[in-house]
């Protein structure tokens, strides 16, 4: 099948019974929403676990997709209610260690130091988003990190632009304030 | 602008979304305020961190793995999503569950109302029998006549315009006794059939016999319909059992008109002698039983209940009125047994009037 295809015609063909289409659609967002599964719950392991539950509950679900709103939208919200869901499952979550992943810093850094330094900043941001409440920690997801527009977000997350954003703000607050040890008195960089 | 409003647009001023001139109010602020320039600051680094995170892979075969699960699936669907795979993502499940539910409804409705029609039709069917039994209800054993052997069950005889042809094939006796039965328990109303017996036997017609024979007829016609109700509201046995079968059956054929009126005028003077004395054994019994003076001119069915110890006395004063052409016993009673030696018996007597010269018909000795 062609990678030219759009994602609505893949779901076409989808509906229609083509489930080799699914397959493309799989390859082409398979980054982004383990990627936001990952952030949501700082752990590799699970991560693959459920992104594998988001992708398959989506291709029981396509029947539902009526075209009113991106695929990738539309994907985005199942990714978000799967992991939002493993948060909830599990009592003291937002205080559990998230493992360091080492394997997956910028490859770019060659300094050591350097890299040890990144990892460990890497580490906290996870732990602080960890901490977070869900809603927070999605949202930061979604925006500082999945560059999501805001337009976007409000369809996805079913809010007026307006509250997206004083949401936004606030759940960078508090990820500010959990990362204050990291800021200088005067806002130098750690 | 104040602390509170310029922090509430620090997220915006970190994007470097505001408008124009909220940006230089926000700048101006921070210009001179420590505070909201250290938390923008802040708040910008915090952004940064987030956002430089990298963007992590998902592990090698995840889109492999992911298609193996959806093939699982796939082989797994049962057969109403094979049926409806063509349509599940077109017809919602819930619809169509719902219209399969009513498309059932719909067909249980239809089935009971044929079961609920289907008494009612046997009912309509069966008004008609119902209404044909009560206006016409089952003859009586007849023997076989053209008229009789048409529509049996739905031709009442009442109907048959020829009774006498039926008639004619009866006995007169069974006639009489089938013509007075149903007129139970009043007395019978004069039978028509020993006019009938009597113009066969008699050959001539009178007019008066002529008008109670077509008196008789119907009398006769309405004895039959009286009969056949009595029998239709009740079993054959219980109909019968209702009309007191007679003892003695008699028939008396009065002497002639000249002869009789000696017999008449000492028997009114009897009857007279009663009513101020008691009555005596002999020659009396006949004033005593009798409701009446038999008349001469025409057949006169009478039922009687006479005691035991007086019915050959009456027999014996009979055979001074006329001769008494027949005496059939039908019910048997023993005297020796029954509870009630006193019980009077049960006659029927037939009176015919007298004969024309040259006719003789055998006597029955008293």
């Amino acid at each position: 099948m062609s990678e030219g295809i759009s994602d609505s015609e893949c779901v076409q063909r989808l509906q229609q019974g083509e489930t080799d289409a699914f397959e493309l659609l799989v390859r082409r967002h398979q980054t982004t929403i383990f990627n936001l599964i990952y952030r949501m719950l700082g752990d590799y392991d699970e991560a693959a676990e459920i992104a594998q539950e988001a992708f398959l509950s989506a291709y029981k679900s396509i029947g539902q997709f009526r075209g009113e709103a991106n695929f990738s939208t539309w994907l985005y919200r199942i990714a978000l209610n799967h992991a939002n869901t493993r948060r909830n499952s599990i009592a003291g979550w937002r205080q559990r260690t998230v493992p360091l992943d080492g394997d997956h810093v910028d490859e770019r850094i060659v300094d050591p130091a350097l890299l040890v330094e990144q990892r460990e900043i890497q580490h906290q941001v996870q732990i602080a988003l960890n901490s977070l409440p869900s809603d927070d920690a999605s949202i930061i997801v979604l925006k500082d990190i999945q560059d999501v527009p805001y337009e976007q977000m409000a369809t996805m997350l079913n809010l007026p632009v307006g509250t997206v954003k004083s949401r936004l703000h606030r759940a960078r607050q508090a990820l500010k304030a959990k990362l204050a040890p990291f800021f200088s008195g005067d806002g130098k960089q750690p | 602008m104040n602390c509170n409003e310029v922090q509430n647009r620090l997220s915006e001023y970190v994007e470097k979304t505001l408008d124009a001139e909220t940006l230089k109010s926000v700048d101006d602020h921070l210009g001179f305020c420590s505070r909201c320039r250290a938390e923008a600051e802040n708040l910008a680094r915090t952004v940064q961190l987030v956002a430089a995170l990298p963007k992590t892979q998902p592990p090698v075969g995840f889109t492999t793995r992911v298609m193996a699960r959806v093939r699982e699936v796939e082989a797994h669907a049962s057969f109403w999503q094979r049926l409806l795979l063509p349509f599940r993502n077109t017809i919602p499940l819930q619809a169509t569950a719902v219209v399969l539910i009513g498309i059932l409804a719909v067909y249980m409705y239809q089935k009971e109302q044929p079961e609920k029609k289907e008494p009612l039709a046997h009912q309509n069917d069966s008004l008609p029998q119902q209404a044909e039994e009560r206006a016409v209800p089952p003859a009586p054993p007849l023997p076989a006549s053209p008229e009789s052997k048409a529509g049996v069950g739905r031709e009442a005889p009442v109907h048959d315009t020829k009774p006498q042809t039926a008639r004619r094939q009866q006995k007169p006796s069974e006639m009489l006794r089938d013509s007075n039965e149903q007129a139970r328990p009043a007395p019978p109303p004069p039978s028509s059939s020993p006019a009938i017996a009597g113009e066969e036997r008699g050959g001539g017609e009178r007019p008066k016999a002529a008008d109670q024979l077509g008196a008789g007829v119907g009398q006769l016609q309405s004895s039959e319909l009286a009969k056949e109700r009595a029998l239709r509201s009740a079993a054959p046995t219980a109909a019968r059992s209702q009309i007191a079968a007679p003892n003695y059956d008699l028939v008396l054929r009065l002497r002639e008109q000249q002869a009789l009126s000696g017999q008449v005028g000492a028997l009114r003077e009897q009857q007279e002698a009663d009513r101020t004395r008691a009555p005596q054994k002999s020659g009396g019994l006949i004033a005593r039983y009798l409701p009446g003076i038999p008349r001469s001119d025409r057949p006169e069915t009478l039922w009687l209940n006479i005691p035991q110890t007086d019915y050959d006395q009456f027999k014996k004063e009979l055979a001074t009125l006329g001769i008494i052409e027949s005496e059939r016993q039908i019910a048997t009673r023993d005297k020796e047994t029954t509870s009630k030696p006193d019980e009077p018996l049960r006659i029927r007597l037939t009176v015919l009037p007298a004969r024309d010269a040259g006719q003789q018909a055998p006597a029955v000795q008293p």
